[in-house]
């Protein structure tokens, strides 16, 4: 009889643990993340939690009176594989990625498994059961004790890249902020590569082994400028990026409510964020932000490159002219240029190209080609004859903004809205949510609110506005509307796509 | 048993192009029954053995997941080292396009180790690649060129500007820039990135128009139809057509084809081509790019490895893309592999020239 119950226990493990794996492996493997998101998904709803409830019901019974062992181990084991509902064992956006390092993980949280159950066995047959149910946390256990492993085995495209760089020793330029990231980098390889071979790591190829990859795998031998993007999930990351990684010019584009779970507050956020000015010989800080401004005074380079969007007193300023804005160099207007999507960032790249030198006297041809990154709000006409701005690959309140603000500028027809809202705001995620469910209603004619996660907020927000909102369960369903609505002179945006791991 | 190799990538600004006319003959080659490998030159110049029925998606973030490192050894018996083992190649099918797998650096490479490869040998494929030798060949053989001079030489072009530069080496657009005159070219060449290795002036003729015509070599010598491609800034080469054409590469391009042009224009495109291909050496396939100005005509370059290795020009005749490149296979593995010649280097100078100290006494 036992052995029936090891091989039920062993198959839904086999199987639940297909579904936490790919929690952990779209959260990049953070300890805790797997727990994070299973309470998440467990308290979503009524049916998950109900389905929670019966799991721990059935425990109890089996630890009271360890009659039904089977028949509950059964009923628990069923749930462990179906539930919780809505979070698929496959999934669509995001499918699990069998890299060497997810073996790992199973394999790892497999023998935690075993351990607990084996060895709890000697007292009592539920434990395995309870281990079932608690895989989450296991898992998380294995990402902890793991995470040294993964570093050590990194090391090697970590030296690889290291070594290549200082062979081929281009000027480093290193980005960092909030957001902006991605397009301050474009607008810095669009000014510099006139003049010099520039390489900029790919989009999201931010972190320790994405920058491995970016130099082993695209610094062409004959890079002149190498710029690359830095991203953060928490203090020391950027100051270990740095060390092999060492940039001449290093920028913070801006500081803002992303990532805030991660962080715990702004200021932490800020002083990860500094470290990337710890070695540079130039820094090029976006002082329209309050908290950029006020790092000015402790910077120890000597070349300090401030950047404004909003006319204020800094090496490089931008001030609204007629037709879009002047740009000034240490005071003295170099050009003026049409309207910009970001101009904080673009003055940031102004600051970036200065330190590098370069001629800017076509600064504002040069700008006017310039587009946005695929996925960063791309424009373009769709089959049915409408306007699609594709801006799904975003998740911060200033992206929302400009990419409302085209919105508004297209089309004669319907305007419509799709989005889950935005994730990874920490406290700050339902407020920012409300006000952008308050602009889109303004802008839009329609709301297509899709998924849980920030239902209620966005609904909050749109409640005043005279917009139609529409509920949606899925990002598909939403799309099927559009294509049936929609037609010659429409628009539609498609403001973030959240990975299927979130309601 | 040998098998052929489709090559493509290379470090060189049409890199991410040349993965798309690789994957693509790889996969006409592979549905038409044939066993292919494909290697793929990464940017950073390494060697990589990648799935022949790869995606271009695989390539998007650099190095696809699934490979296993090539080593590429110059020597007799060398080339592509699977480990310690050489790959049994018959022929490479050469899809790089730009740079050193166009120019001739690769070709010759290949000669040393003994690889037979698609394409003109090393010589053809460097007078492919130099704008300022190619034109400078035409012309010598008597057929219309633009001229074209070398900046900074201190030559002058016989009518005032406005000129184009461009880069003297490269197969791209990119670089490309117009100018109004001699002063403003050469502070373009100190200061630009593409033209490191030099630029080349000719005049601009605006409202000119590109006709490209594809030359094979095998089993005969033959020319495909005519095309006119629309430039951006076309009427008809709008904003929805930009973003809404098909799978990418060459193939997806908008283009007149055939051109609608006189026949008496046609057919002179037709025999220029022609005589083109045998001053630079074609083999298996090349693209030739003309201009027409007016009544004018120009021969403007020519792609020794053009894009999608120019399979789509070959609407009239008609030839499917899967003959053209088993014809191109065969034709160069009827071929034999480059020999140097050694005749005469038989010692006789070595032993009767005594000791070297005496020479130099």
């Amino acid at each position: 009889m036992t052995s029936a119950l090891w091989l039920l226990s062993l198959a839904a493990v086999a199987v639940s643990s297909l579904r936490w794996l790919r929690v952990g492996q779209r959260e990049h493997y953070l300890p805790g993340s797997v727990s994070e998101f299973a309470w998440r998904w467990w308290t979503l709803n009524l049916i998950n939690t109900f389905l929670l409830a019966l799991v721990i019901l059935g425990l109890v019974v089996v630890f009271m009176d360890g009659e039904d062992l089977i028949v509950i181990g059964l009923g628990v084991a069923f749930i462990m594989v179906i539930a919780p509902r809505g979070l698929g064992v496959k999934g669509s956006t995001s499918p699990l990625i069998w890299t060497d390092r997810l073996r790992r993980v199973a394999i790892f949280t497999a023998i935690l498994w075993l351990a607990v159950a084996v060895s709890g066995a000697m007292w009592h047959s539920g434990v395995m059961l309870v281990a079932l149910v608690v895989l989450p946390i296991l898992m998380d256990l294995a990402l902890w004790v793991l995470a040294p492993v993964e570093r050590r085995l990194n090391g090697k495209w970590v030296n690889e890249a290291h070594a290549k760089l200082a062979s081929i020793d281009p000027t480093v330029v290193a980005i960092t902020g909030s957001y902006g990231k991605t397009t301050t980098k474009g607008l810095v390889a669009a000014l510099a590569s006139p003049h010099l071979t520039v390489v900029a790591s790919p989009a999201s190829f931010n972190n320790r082994m994405g920058l491995a990859r970016a130099i082993n795998e695209h610094l062409a031998l004959d890079t002149d400028v190498f710029i690359a993007e830095m991203g953060t999930y928490g203090p020391g990351e950027i100051r270990d990026l740095c060390s092999w990684i060492p940039p001449k010019i290093a920028v913070i584009t801006a500081i803002g409510p992303v990532h805030l779970e991660r962080f715990g507050s702004l200021d932490v956020t800020v002083a990860a964020k500094a470290e990337i000015f710890e070695h540079a010989e130039v820094a090029v800080v976006n002082i329209d932000d309050e908290r950029l401004a006020a790092l000015v005074p402790d910077l120890g380079q000597d070349s300090i490159i401030t950047c404004s969007a909003e006319g204020a007193d800094a090496t490089v300023s931008l001030s609204p002219s007629e037709s879009g804005f002047f740009v000034r160099l240490r005071g003295e207007v170099i050009s003026e240029i049409g309207a910009v999507a970001m101009p904080s960032n673009l003055a940031c790249a102004i600051g970036v190209a200065a330190a590098l030198e370069v001629p800017l006297d076509r600064l504002s041809s040069i700008i006017s080609e310039t587009q946005a990154p695929a996925h960063r709000q791309d424009v373009f006409l769709g089959e049915g004859g409408f306007h699609i701005i594709d801006d799904t690959y975003n998740s911060n309140p200033a992206g929302v903004r400009s990419a409302l603000s085209a919105l508004a500028g297209l089309g004669e027809g319907r305007r419509v809205v799709v989005t889950p809202g935005m994730v990874e705001l920490g406290s700050a995620q339902f407020r920012e949510n409300k006000e952008f469910g308050r602009m889109a209603a303004e802008v839009a004619s329609d709301v297509l609110v899709v998924g849980h996660t920030n239902r209620k907020a966005l609904l909050e927000g749109t409640k005043d506005g005279a917009a139609s909102v529409i509920v949606m369960l899925s990002r598909p369903e939403a799309v099927a509307w559009v294509k049936a609505n929609l037609g010659v002179g429409d628009a539609v945006l498609y403001e973030n796509d959240l990975p299927d791991h979130y309601a | 048993m040998s098998k052929p190799v489709v090559l493509f990538g290379g470090p060189s600004p049409e890199h991410d192009i040349s993965i798309l006319t690789g994957l693509q003959a790889a996969r006409a080659l592979i549905s038409d029954g044939l066993d292919v490998d494909a290697i793929y030159w990464s940017k950073t110049q390494q060697w990589f053995q990648v799935d022949s029925s790869s995606e271009a998606s695989d390539f998007a973030q650099g190095v696809p997941a699934k490979n296993k490192p090539l080593r590429f050894v110059v020597e007799p018996g060398g080339g592509f080292m699977l480990k310690k083992k050489a790959l049994d190649v018959s022929v490479v099918l050469n899809c790089c396009h730009g740079g050193p797998g166009e120019d001739g650096t690769l070709q010759a490479a290949f000669d040393l180790v003994g690889l037979k490869y698609t394409g003109p040998n090393a010589a053809g494929s460097a007078l492919g690649m130099d704008k300022l030798a190619f034109g400078a060949v035409v012309t010598a053989a008597g057929l219309p060129s633009l001229p074209r001079v070398l900046v900074g030489a201190g030559d002058r072009l016989p009518d005032p500007g406005p000129y184009i530069l461009k880069p003297r080496f490269g197969g791209s657009s990119i670089g490309i820039e117009v100018v109004d005159d001699y002063t403003t070219a050469e502070a373009l060449l100190a200061s630009s990135p593409h033209m490191r290795d030099g630029g080349v002036l000719e005049p601009f003729l605006a409202g000119s128009r590109d006709l490209n015509i594809a030359v094979r070599t095998f089993p005969q010598l033959e020319v495909s139809a005519i095309e006119a491609p629309y430039r951006e800034g076309d009427a008809i080469y709008d904003y929805s057509q930009k973003y809404l054409v098909g799978d990418g590469g060459m193939d997806a391009a908008k283009r007149e084809l055939p051109a609608d042009i006189p026949e008496e224009l046609a057919e002179r495109i037709r025999s220029i081509a022609r005589q083109v291909a045998v001053l630079v050496g074609v083999r298996t396939v090349s693209r030739i790019d003309f201009l027409l100005y007016g009544d004018d005509l120009y021969v403007n370059e020519i792609n020794t490895i053009p894009g999608s290795l120019s399979g789509y020009l070959w609407v009239d005749p008609f030839i499917p893309r899967n003959v053209l490149l088993r014809d191109a296979l065969d034709e160069i593995s009827q071929q034999s592999a480059r020999r140097y010649n050694v005749t005469g280097a038989d010692g006789t100078a070595l032993h009767s020239a005594g000791t070297i100290a005496s020479k130099l006494g």
